[in-house]
């Protein structure tokens, strides 16, 4: 693999993710935007987080929207009835400050899986 | 000529099979130790490293150490977010990566783990999950009785964020799994019912829909005393004010209704 050297200008941002936050914003409408995070560069998540590879975010799939302890569970909940079912990250991994959402498992994805994280 | 041939090929290069060659034994035994690094990205490297080496896994030691594995990853989850006051996770403060990693580990010890055995089984009870995961739920449905106890330890943690994981966890266990005798029922009731008065709104939250599903109409005044007073709120995009525990509190209370008019 290259050596990744600077920030890129732009962002992936998938389909299917924008379409099921439209979705999500519409269905439970208190998301305050914008979300923590949407696209990671990969210069960003490798050098500045350690975890290119790893992180669904530099493929466009996965969002962090944001929470406290009063929205997360309802957040996480309306996520799940999503028509096609995210993977979304433990609470005690990602804390209420966010919920982590990603679609990994929908063909198209670049970081395609065939499940979710066990536990997730 | 011909034996020699023969002898030179029985001793050729080590198939990559299932089989540990003694090169390959000292390299596993390595990556074993590593796993008891006290840095995570090493452990993680030598965790990874073992999963891509055939037959590693069969080595004895290797079930007992990624069990140890798993209780130090959740133990750094835990000691993360007891640092932060719950304000970092582990994905935050090593990457997300982490995540997936660690999920790799539950996912081995929940693949080759003896669940017979009770320290296989609590690590992973007592792993980061969500409740409504297909992990949980087949761990709620096959072992509900035997990881309660664990569970129940876990709704009394000093992390308000494991006390709501747990709290969520008895209430998949109850509806996953009819085996429960009635002493765990009462257990898991009694549990629910003290976290319904927990300081943070999420672990009320998850209580009061507990309730809901091992309740009874001894709990409609409790349930009416929450739909009508919690405190917990937020304000909607649109400046509206909505109180989860409150409307929780609607749903279990209708539950219960419903269940007793069907009686």
């Amino acid at each position: 693999m290259d050596t990744i050297v600077t920030h890129v200008d732009y962002a992936i941002i998938r389909d299917i993710l924008s379409a099921k936050m439209d979705t999500l914003y519409g269905i439970y409408p208190y998301t305050i935007l914008p979300s923590n995070r949407v696209y990671t560069c990969p210069y960003h998540s490798e050098v500045e987080v350690g975890s290119a590879a790893n992180d669904v975010h530099i493929y466009g799939d996965a969002v962090d929207m944001h929470s406290d302890s009063t929205t997360w569970q309802g957040l996480h909940d309306a996520a799940q009835n999503l028509d096609v079912r995210p993977c979304v990250e433990p609470q005690s991994q990602s804390t209420t400050n966010h919920v982590h959402m990603d679609f990994r498992t929908v063909s198209t994805s670049f970081y395609y899986r065939s499940s979710c994280p066990s536990g997730w | 000529m011909l034996l020699a041939l023969v002898l030179i090929l029985s001793l050729g290069p080590p198939a990559r099979t299932g089989r540990v060659t003694i090169q390959d034994q000292s390299a596993v035994t390595q990556l074993l130790n590593e796993l008891q690094s006290p840095d995570v990205r090493r452990r993680e490297r030598a965790f990874n490293e073992l999963l891509r080496t055939p037959g590693a896994l069969a080595d004895p030691v290797a079930p007992g150490a990624i069990v140890d594995l798993l209780e130090r990853e959740t133990g750094l989850i835990e000691a993360t977010l007891r640092e932060s006051k719950g304000e970092i996770g582990v994905s935050a403060k090593y990457g997300e990566g982490f995540g997936e990693y660690y999920s790799a580990v539950v996912d081995t010890v929940d693949r080759t783990g003896d669940k017979k055995n009770k320290r296989v089984l609590e690590a992973l009870a007592r792993s980061s999950y969500n409740a409504d995961s297909p992990l949980a739920i087949r761990l709620a449905k096959e072992y509900g009785p035997s990881i309660v106890s664990s569970v129940l330890e876990i709704s009394r943690s000093d992390i308000p964020g494991r006390r709501g994981d747990a709290i969520w966890m008895l209430d998949s266990i109850l509806l996953n799994n009819e085996k429960l005798s009635p002493a765990t029922i009462a257990q898991i009731q009694r549990a629910v019912t003290d976290a319904v008065a927990d300081r943070d709104v999420r672990v009320r939250q998850l209580a009061v829909r507990a309730l809901g599903d091992v309740g009874s109409t001894t709990n409609i005044a409790l349930l009416t005393r929450v739909a009508q007073t919690d405190g917990g709120s937020f304000t909607t995009n649109d400046g509206k004010l909505r109180y989860p525990v409150r409307e929780e509190a609607e749903k279990a209370l209708a539950k219960i209704k419903r269940k007793a008019g069907s009686r």
